[in-house]
């Protein structure tokens, strides 16, 4: 009992033993500071230095360094100006206001204070653990570490991201879908920094769970060049056989794989891209993305096949829509801006995604139209402009509410019909949830633009679609999760991690061409406020999970529509 | 009628019981402001408790995964419409285990800046490291009506989606010794909730009230 009584002070004694002393005892003590850390801290110092000391020193204001200052022991006290980099090697560092460093500040095995007030211009490293070495002359020698050359895993992580790496992935190519199953990217990815910037290639086999006769397989194989560390300019290319969806814009690709999977409801359609394409992009710039690309690419129809659900098993797949078989090329320009506060959850800012295409290309085999639009013959040549363009405003109201906007436009800009793969809808619970998604409906129909009877599968065949989306939201102050340990929103103190949802949604999609008052108008014409879908609703969001109701106002048969979301409506 | 009681009874205990159990290590996160004549030249400080101290993090942990906790402060000004974000600062804790030397180390990294905490030997030890008070200085420069908004966010870093799938099949979503049935159903539903909205991540928020800078 005694001896256990002795050891909080003999700790105690150890802990307290100052640096030097430590240091006279290298041989049995075991390095804590990572290798390359250790290494560093004897390269600096062993370099030509402008102040190197073994005592206090103080630089006073007004005084100035010019180069680099290496301590040990201590303390170093900094008022003027060093200009150069300073390492204290088992030395405090006290910075006054007026202290200003031009190059590193690398403290190992003391503390620094006043580092808030000061100025460093390059970076700033603090290990508290001692550095154990020992002295010949002026230079410094590591001691052997006793214990394994332990590297820990963040700084493996780290060192990977700074310099290179190579992986074998296994990861989800897509949301789970009626065509494919679940899509498996499977292939290395290599990435190497360089001084100049970096490179990075993906390169992956496709592999498919749902029967996807001869083409089981397709890859996707991808390179970027980036000149530039931390903002610049990159360029890259990229091979493909990929299945990919017409419209991608209103669910996330989990509410999409669930539904899928779940439900055996699919959310979008898809098509065969099989080619090449360039690409240059801007990137580092704050919140600011711009990319340019051309490429050479065949599209053709891919049909449903039957992969397993774990409900509803025994009912039937949408059919998947046939579309304009053909090769084309395109060149496309997107552009991004994002100032939100928080992309996941946001309270303020803008976020603006814009991207206008010029297409040409060779029809193959045209897709059947059901007769609402002049179907492409075979052969035909074709060319288009197509914009999109999604703005979102997030306001916050108060410390507990916000008002959030969106508006979406998109559609055909200028020259020939755009291809099935290049149209557009408004329908279901991403853009107009009090209208089921694909619903049969008598008549026209202005989410879909299929006039009766649609084409199989209902696809999407708008020219052009307009949608508005407003939403108040607030906090419940309401605790409701707290029961379950695993869920990922908890908040403390003033409000909970629920709120209350309400939400309006106005919208239509149309045709341009030789008016008709119902479908077609001109192409500078926006169809009249009064044929546009609205709809209202309420909900109420659990930290990303939303359960919602909402009501077609402009049809009022259509009955209340309940969804689940598993992300902000917007 | 009497399992419907059964029922009722079991509804409602079973939210209540882990509560109470959850009480002794509830997460705690502080925004101490200044003094109000330095509110406008001064950050707030930013403290936490028990961010590591829940069972699946300190196993996960222990078996060498890393956690990273991100903080994100934001300062908002309160205007007549809108309120408006004046500003933001975001830094990390890093805690991972040695093996070699049988300690926990701890790191923080704030733009340029690293600070090494050396190594710790318990959890517990490394968890009190990270929720030592920091001064980010964040603060309004003008004069006006301000609040703080703090985010953080605790996450396990795995080397690999894989390898985190691997702990999840290998040793199932509760851990050993729990049999209750309710506790396991509840655990289980709280993990597949927490991987479909976004990963193995728990987001914690904290503000403050209103406050003046003249």
């Amino acid at each position: 009992m005694r001896r256990f009584a002795l050891m909080p002070a003999l700790v105690a004694g150890l802990v307290s033993m100052p640096a030097h002393r430590i240091v006279a005892q290298a041989g049995v003590v075991r390095q804590t500071l990572p290798a390359e850390v250790r290494r560093d801290v004897v390269d600096r110092w062993n370099r030509p230095v402008a102040l190197r000391a073994s005592d206090r020193v103080d630089i006073a204001a007004g005084n100035e360094v010019q180069g680099d200052v290496a301590v040990q022991h201590g303390p170093l006290l900094i008022e003027g100006h060093v200009a150069g980099s300073v390492l204290a090697v088992n030395s405090d560092v006290e910075l006054a206001p007026t202290a200003r460093i031009d190059g590193d500040l690398i403290v190992v095995g003391g503390e620094v204070d006043g580092l808030e007030s000061a100025h460093v211009g390059g970076v700033t490293r603090v290990y508290h653990e001692p550095l154990a070495y020992r002295e010949e002359g002026d230079r410094i020698v590591l001691v052997e570490d006793q214990g394994a050359p332990g590297e820990s895993f963040w700084h493996r992580l780290e060192r990977r991201r700074e310099s290179s790496s190579f992986d074998l992935r296994v990861v989800q190519a897509g949301p789970y879908n009626r065509v494919e199953g679940l899509p498996i990217n499977l292939g290395p990815s290599v990435f190497r920094r360089t001084t100049w910037g970096g490179i990075r290639v993906d390169a992956a086999a496709v592999v498919r769970t749902a029967d996807f006769g001869s083409n089981t397989t397709g890859n996707n194989l991808r390179t970027e060049i980036r000149f530039g560390t931390t903002h610049g300019i990159g360029v890259g290319g990229q091979l493909l056989d990929v299945v990919a969806p017409v419209e991608d814009w209103q669910l996330s690709n989990l509410e999409v794989a669930l539904a899928s999977f779940l439900a055996r409801r699919d959310y979008r359609d898809y098509y065969r891209r099989h080619g090449a394409r360039g690409f240059v992009t801007l990137y580092g710039a704050r919140n600011l993305n711009l990319t340019a690309s051309y490429g050479a690419e065949r599209w053709s129809s891919v049909s449903e096949r039957d992969p397993f659900t774990l409900f509803n098993d025994d009912r039937p797949w949408r059919p998947n829509p046939l579309t304009d078989d053909g090769v084309f090329h395109v060149f496309a320009a997107t552009f991004a801006v994002d100032t939100r506060n928080d992309p996941f959850d946001p309270w303020a800012g803008w976020y603006v995604d814009a991207d206008v295409e010029h297409g040409r290309g060779t029809i193959e085999t045209p897709a059947p139209t059901g007769g609402l639009l002049p179907s492409f013959v075979a052969g035909d040549q074709t060319q288009y402009n197509r914009g999109f363009l999604d703005i979102r405003r997030y306001n916050r109201l108060s410390p507990d509410e916000q008002v959030n906007l969106r508006v979406v436009l998109g559609g055909w800009l200028g020259g020939d019909q755009l291809p099935l793969e290049r149209r557009l809808s408004v329908d279901g619970p991403g853009a107009l949830p009090g209208f089921d998604f694909r619903s049969p409906r008598a008549g026209a129909d202005v989410g879909t633009c299929n006039d009766s009877p649609p084409s199989p599968g209902r696809p999407a065949a708008c020219d052009r679609i307009a949608l508005a989306q407003l939403e108040v939201r607030g906090d419940l102050r309401l605790d409701v999760m707290s029961w379950l340990p695993d869920w990922p929103l908890h908040n403390h103190g003033p409000h909970g991690d629920a709120y209350w949802v309400l939400f309006a949604d106005g919208g239509r999609g149309w045709n341009v061409g030789t008016p008709d008052g119902v479908l077609t108008y001109g192409s500078s014409t926006l169809p009249p406020l009064s044929t546009f879908r609205t709809d209202l609703g309420l909900g109420i969001d659990f930290g990303g999970l939303g359960l919602y109701a909402a009501k077609s106002i402009s049809t009022p048969a259509e009955p209340v529509n309940f969804f689940v979301r598993l992300r902000h409506r917007f | 009628m009497r399992r419907f009681a059964v029922l009722v009874a079991l509804c409602i205990a079973a939210p209540l019981s882990p509560r109470l159990a959850a009480q002794r290590n509830e997460v705690k996160l502080q925004i101490a402001l200044p003094a109000p004549p330095a509110l406008g030249t001064e950050g707030p400080a930013i403290a936490t408790a028990n961010l590591l101290a829940d069972d699946k993090t300190r196993q996960l942990l222990r078996s060498g995964f890393p956690a990273r906790i991100h903080y994100r402060l934001e300062l908002w000004q309160k205007r007549r419409w809108f309120d408006h974000p004046e500003g933001r600062t975001e830094w990390d804790m890093l805690v991972s285990y040695d093996p070699t030397i049988q300690r926990y180390t701890v790191v923080r990294t704030h733009d340029n800046e690293l600070e090494n905490f050396g190594g710790f030997a318990t959890v517990t030890s490394a968890d009190v490291r990270c929720g030592v008070p920091y001064r980010p200085g964040l603060h309004p420069g003008k004069s006006g009506k301000y609040y703080y908004n703090l985010i953080v966010d605790v996450q396990t870093l795995t080397e690999s989606d894989l390898d985190a799938l691997q702990q999840w099949w290998l040793h199932g979503p509760s851990a050993p010794g729990k049999v209750n049935p309710v506790t396991t159903i509840r655990s289980g539903l709280g993990v597949l909730l927490s991987r479909v909205l976004g990963g193995d991540k728990r987001h914690y928020e904290e503000r403050t009230n209103v406050f003046s800078v003249r």
